[in-house]
């Protein structure tokens, strides 16, 4: 199926409210999903026959600073029996007080199990929690790591456990 | 450093070695520099090369460990993460005494390329003594055997029966 095709069957099944599609030169087009409707929509692409879509290309997170500050999470769906492709994404506010109230997201982790270790990582790199994980921490950094350094405002600490950061000049 | 009397038997000498004994020790502990295996990042496979037939290392006695408690010598070939340098200092403080540090590469010695990330650490000598920085991108094998020469040169003129102040 094309990728249009694929949104206007996604249309009636899990209903018009508020999903924008977005087609733009150059770029492949996406989907544009509001959070309540990631998991009904997420276990219709995986479990239509007319969809297929076994595997979980990518998952990756975006900060988007400028005009309007706010997070994405952008999933790269493929089917290798159909042998087509789909992509959405879910916008999520980051308002400056108490950010990681409002960066939650359902798991898609056991519908795709290839998401484990790609939201463990989103988490990581972002901070945005993903509700539902069987086994959620940070994937790449340390446990004891401050801060995701994948923000826009993220600023390197002075230190890690006693490590400085920066590189002294050579006493002469 | 050493005098060798070697003449010929029917001389009556059969052959004797004159020299001092911390200048013995260390012709012993400089003739057997074994590295611990401990690449990180791409500055292993030259590492590799080096313990390899072409700059063959073992010629100067130095042959890789995989365990650091037969280990004289940690070659730190690569990329160290905040992550990794926990491991670092463990695997350091496992190696029995005395133990020497070459730090390989831009990036063991300053962080190099990746001195700006937030992951890597800016030189392993915040973690650990270095002995000898061996520059280069990645440093080619004639450069860590150099490296390595210069370590035995250092050996050479220590003097461990010598009391400290």
């Amino acid at each position: 199926m094309e990728a249009h095709d694929i949104y206007k069957k996604i249309q009636r099944i899990v209903g018009d409210g508020d999903l924008a599609w977005v087609e733009e030169e150059r770029r492949e087009p996406y989907l544009m999903v509001p959070r309540e409707k990631l998991r009904p929509l997420a276990i219709a692409l995986k479990r239509d026959q007319d969809f297929d879509f076994d595997t979980l290309m990518s998952l990756s997170g975006v900060h988007q600073t400028g005009d309007s500050e706010r997070m994405e999470v952008v999933y790269h769906l493929f089917s290798i029996r159909k042998r087509h492709r789909f992509t959405f994404k879910v916008e999520l506010d980051r308002p400056p007080l108490l950010p990681h109230f409002y960066l939650r997201l359902d798991t898609v982790s056991e519908i795709w199990p290839a998401a484990g270790w790609m939201e463990r990582e989103i988490y990581d790199m972002f901070g945005i929690h993903f509700v539902g994980h069987q086994d959620f921490r940070r994937l790449l950094l340390p446990p004891d790591w401050e801060g995701h350094p994948l923000l826009k405002d993220y600023r390197e600490p002075e230190a890690y456990r006693g490590i400085s950061t920066t590189r002294e000049q050579a006493s002469p | 450093m050493l005098q060798v009397y070697n003449r010929m038997p029917s001389e009556g000498f059969f052959g004797a070695v004159f020299t001092r004994v911390d200048q013995a020790l260390n012709w012993f502990r400089l003739s057997s520099v074994w590295y611990l295996l401990f690449g990180l990042a791409c500055c292993a496979i030259e590492l590799m090369q080096t313990g390899g037939p072409r700059t063959d290392i073992d010629r100067m006695g130095s042959l890789f460990r995989a365990t650091p408690r037969q280990s004289d010598l940690m070659i730190v070939a690569g990329t160290l993460t905040y992550k990794m340098a926990s491991r670092l200092r463990l695997l350091y403080d496992q190696m029995a005494e005395p133990k020497y540090v070459i730090a390989m590469g831009s990036c063991a010695n300053c962080g190099g390329l990746f001195q700006l990330s937030y992951a890597v650490v800016k030189g392993v000598d915040k973690i650990v003594p270095v002995d000898v920085f061996v520059p280069g991108c990645p440093p080619r094998p004639e450069a860590l055997t150099e490296g390595i020469l210069k370590l035995q040169e250092k050996i050479s003129q220590e003097r461990f029966l010598v009391k400290k102040a």
